[in-house]
């Protein structure tokens, strides 16, 4: 069973900037042209002080001289991260939620309850805690995140409660529905159809909520009792590994920029060799005094923890950088830290080697783009052709992360992988020949219509994502290619070289205006080549080849 | 007209290590260095894939042996020796080189080099990394300057791997002056013997710089295997 501890801070922004000042302090944000107030201080809200008030009625009901504060998100963010840092005395899991309107700590308390001795002292050590730091906040603990916060967003600020198991749905039922973190309109909707509070919201029929408020709202309030799972993110305790220059004033020399950004790696790396670790992901930034920040990443193949390494993919972006007037400073900050074992130098060089050979390829990512550099893998997938001795392979590729991506998704979704499958090889397997070949070759190929644009940024041509071809129009969910076949010139009919996808196709629906009239639809041909999904949606295997026209067309399928 | 013997003179002058370089074995039996550039001849402009992936296959042999010597050859990341293909018209598709036997976790395509000045310097990248025992390139559009700076980045050193370099250029470009080490002709053989069923390649030695053109792959038939599948034209996609 899972417990968190929800840390609910309703007036965070001026908390979080003036929390020690013993006057009114308003936190103001201009809104359609007029300063209005975002957050006031317990004072302030005394004196009848309200959020979305114009600063001019706010400033007249005051007493006394108040203090006014520019909304700053960041700041808030930054303190609110100081806080979660604070936090980590009692769980080493704490998840940050910080949007417009909520802010809020949520400590996962699961088996740690020994440790504090029970909930309650916890919660009034911790209360003493936040009134010593005059942190206005509510504490409530439960078996869910959603439950907890409901609960802390429904409470005056001070009131703390613990919400023990199975009773998170009755102890919310009085809690009203801006407690369920949606926004400000959703809120307005349910007070015009009379739903002021979760359980007038639970009285409602789940099909109506969700048809007129959306899927987001039965989303909370399901996570209320546990059945939809809310995202933890926990924050790092470690600081990251940096290194920082400050010059005295600005300077436009390339040279000494390039020497600064190598001290500031070679601090970093310094850091990384103390703490074991190697960097696969170095973020340069670049503040020059009258130009916006220059801010670039450098992603490695290979996790590296020296300055020689990444050289030569750092000195090249120094020499085209616009310095205007000079720099001021440069930081760098390396990310995604791995663990590096250390590496004895052999008599051959080995251990050189293989670094100049993973520079090699972050060299060819560095000028040609990420998609630039394949490395092809056969992995076995299900197919719908599938025999037992056999095996079908997909062409995948391995991106900068190690992680495997299908060749040429063209964002519609990627290949289904399945692992293991019945122990066969891939490697060593005999190849299905319908892994490659369509079963159903057409004796003429039809053309299809696109109805999307093609994609310039592709190195290559991408198969449009949608399409109509028969008088039906399909949606591309998978596409796979190009594979480049060549003719068989030694045949009498030779047809030709051309490229070739394997396309994963759904039918979205029927056109009816005719625009396939020179295509006959052929109700024989079309319905054995598609298959019928869980969904009940007709989908099929097809192979495309693209004329060197630029015209699109179905060769055959796979059955 | 220059003397044979003065023109072997002048290419032992231009690269003096090519008669201590390794060769790869029979019948092709060019060295493991250099660029040697592959011309399709007749109706057809494709690159010879087929030639490309039969030589590589005995390059396998060559990487397992690295893989034997170095003990972290064959680990996943691709930290072993590797073939890499520059362009996206050499490059075949890993149906096809899995059907070859060939293991995919020692190759590297790199299709994004779109121009001929990007392939040249991906191809030199490629040389210089001392990873690759092999690069395949497309080499449409290379002048004389061009190919003598890919020649001198692969050609044989002591002190480094040797890298094989196969060039394919289209038709238009077969008398291109180039300073590749040799240049291999591919023309397509109809075979009606055969009845149709197998293709079938003539390939012809145009040039050899080594000045020895009588082995045994200066003139030879180079005939798709027997397999079943292969000789499908949906089967061979490259």
């Amino acid at each position: 069973m899972q417990r968190f501890l929800v840390i609910t801070l309703p007036h965070w922004s001026v908390t979080a900037r003036a929390r020690l000042v013993q006057a009114p302090v308003m936190i103001v944000v201009r809104h359609k042209g007029a300063l209005v107030v975002h957050a006031a201080s317990r004072l302030a809200r005394a004196d009848g002080v309200q959020r979305g008030m114009p600063l001019a009625q706010a400033k007249a009901i005051v007493q006394g001289e108040s203090h006014e504060l520019e909304h700053d998100p960041a700041a808030d963010r930054r303190a609110l991260h100081a806080l979660a840092r604070w936090c980590q005395r009692i769980s080493p899991l704490v998840h940050i939620v910080h949007d417009d309107d909520h802010a809020a700590l949520v400590i996962d308390l699961t088996g740690l309850e020994r440790v504090h001795r029970g909930e309650d002292r916890l919660l009034a050590r911790l209360r003493a805690h936040m009134d010593r730091l005059r942190v206005e906040c509510t504490l409530w603990t439960a078996s869910t995140q959603a439950a907890a916060g409901a609960a802390g967003w429904a409470a005056p600020s001070g009131h703390d409660g613990i919400i023990k198991h199975g009773e998170e749905r009755w102890r919310t039922r009085a809690c009203t529905v801006d407690a369920l973190r949606i926004d400000r309109e959703l809120v307005a909707m349910l007070h015009e159809v009379n739903v002021r509070t979760i359980d007038d919201l639970r009285q409602v029929q789940r099909a109506q909520v969700a048809a007129r408020f959306g899927q987001r709202l039965l989303d909370r309030l399901d996570a209320i009792q546990g059945l939809v799972l809310e995202p933890f993110r926990a924050v790092r305790s470690v600081p990251d590994v940096q290194g920082h220059v400050v010059f005295d004033g600005p300077c436009p020399q390339v040279e000494a920029l390039c020497r600064a950004v190598q001290s500031c790696f070679e601090q970093a790396c310094m850091h990384l060799r103390d703490r074991g670790r190697g960097a696969r992901t170095f973020t340069v930034r670049v503040q020059c005094c009258d130009l916006p920040r220059h801010a670039w990443t450098i992603r490695c193949t290979r996790p590296i923890q020296s300055w020689d390494a990444v050289r030569p993919l750092v000195l090249p972006s120094l020499q085209d950088l616009p310095l205007g007037h000079g720099v001021e400073q440069v930081h760098v900050v390396a990310r995604s830290l791995r663990r590096m074992a250390p590496v004895q130098g052999g008599l051959q060089g080995h251990a050189a080697a293989r670094d100049h050979g993973a520079l090699w390829l972050d060299s060819l990512r560095e000028r040609f783009g990420p998609d630039a550099v394949r490395v092809p893998r056969a992995r076995a997938v299900r197919c719908h052709a599938w025999r037992h001795d056999s095996v079908s392979i997909e062409t995948c590729t391995m991106n900068q992360d190690g992680m495997e991506v299908s060749d040429h998704a063209d964002g519609v979704g990627g290949v289904e992988v399945v692992g293991g499958v019945d122990g066969v090889d891939p490697r060593r397997a005999r190849v299905h020949p319908l892994a490659s070949e369509p079963s159903c070759l057409w004796p003429r190929a039809e053309r299809i219509v696109p109805q999307a644009p093609d994609r310039l940024d592709a190195p290559w041509p991408v198969p449009p994502s949608r399409f109509h071809w028969r008088g039906t129009a399909w949606h591309v969910m998978d596409c796979q290619g190009p594979q480049r076949l060549v003719g068989a010139w030694w045949q009498e009919h030779d047809p030709g070289t051309c490229d070739h996808w394997r396309v994963h196709a759904r039918r979205s629906g029927t056109v009816h205006h005719g625009m396939d009239r020179a295509h006959p639809v052929e109700p024989s041909l079309g319905h054995d080549v598609m298959a019928e999904d869980e969904d009940g949606c007709n989908h099929a295997w097809l192979a495309l080849v693209r004329h060197d026209d630029g015209s699109w067309w179905v060769q055959g399928a796979w059955t | 007209m220059l003397a044979p013997e003065l023109l072997e003179r002048l290419a032992l002058m231009q690269d003096p290590w090519q008669h201590h370089a390794p060769t790869l074995a029979a019948p092709w039996r060019i060295p493991l260095h250099g660029v040697h550039e592959w011309v399709m001849g007749g109706p057809i402009d494709q690159p010879p894939m087929h030639a490309f992936l039969g030589m590589l296959g005995m390059l396998d042999v060559v990487g397992a042996i690295s893989a034997a010597v170095h003990p972290h050859a064959s680990r996943a990341d691709g930290a072993g020796p590797c073939v890499a293909w520059i362009g996206q018209s050499v490059m075949p598709s890993a149906v096809v080189m899995h059907r070859w036997g060939m293991d995919l976790r020692h190759h590297v395509q790199i299709p994004g080099a779109r121009t001929p000045a990007e392939r040249l310097w991906a191809f030199e990248e490629a040389a210089r990394s001392g990873r690759c025992l092999a690069i395949i390139v497309d080499a449409g559009g290379w002048n004389a300057a061009m190919s003598r700076r890919a020649q001198l980045a692969s050609s044989w050193q002591p002190d480094r791997m040797p890298v094989l370099a196969l060039a394919w250029r289209p038709q238009q470009e077969s008398t291109v002056r180039s300073a590749c080490t040799t240049r291999w002709l591919v023309q397509p053989l109809h075979d009606p013997a055969d009845g149709h069923a197998r293709p079938a390649w003539r390939i012809s030695t145009l040039r050899d710089r080594r000045g020895t053109p009588a082995h045994d792959a200066a003139r030879s038939i180079l005939r798709e295997p027997d397999t079943g599948a292969r000789a499908m034209p949906w089967a061979i996609a490259s």
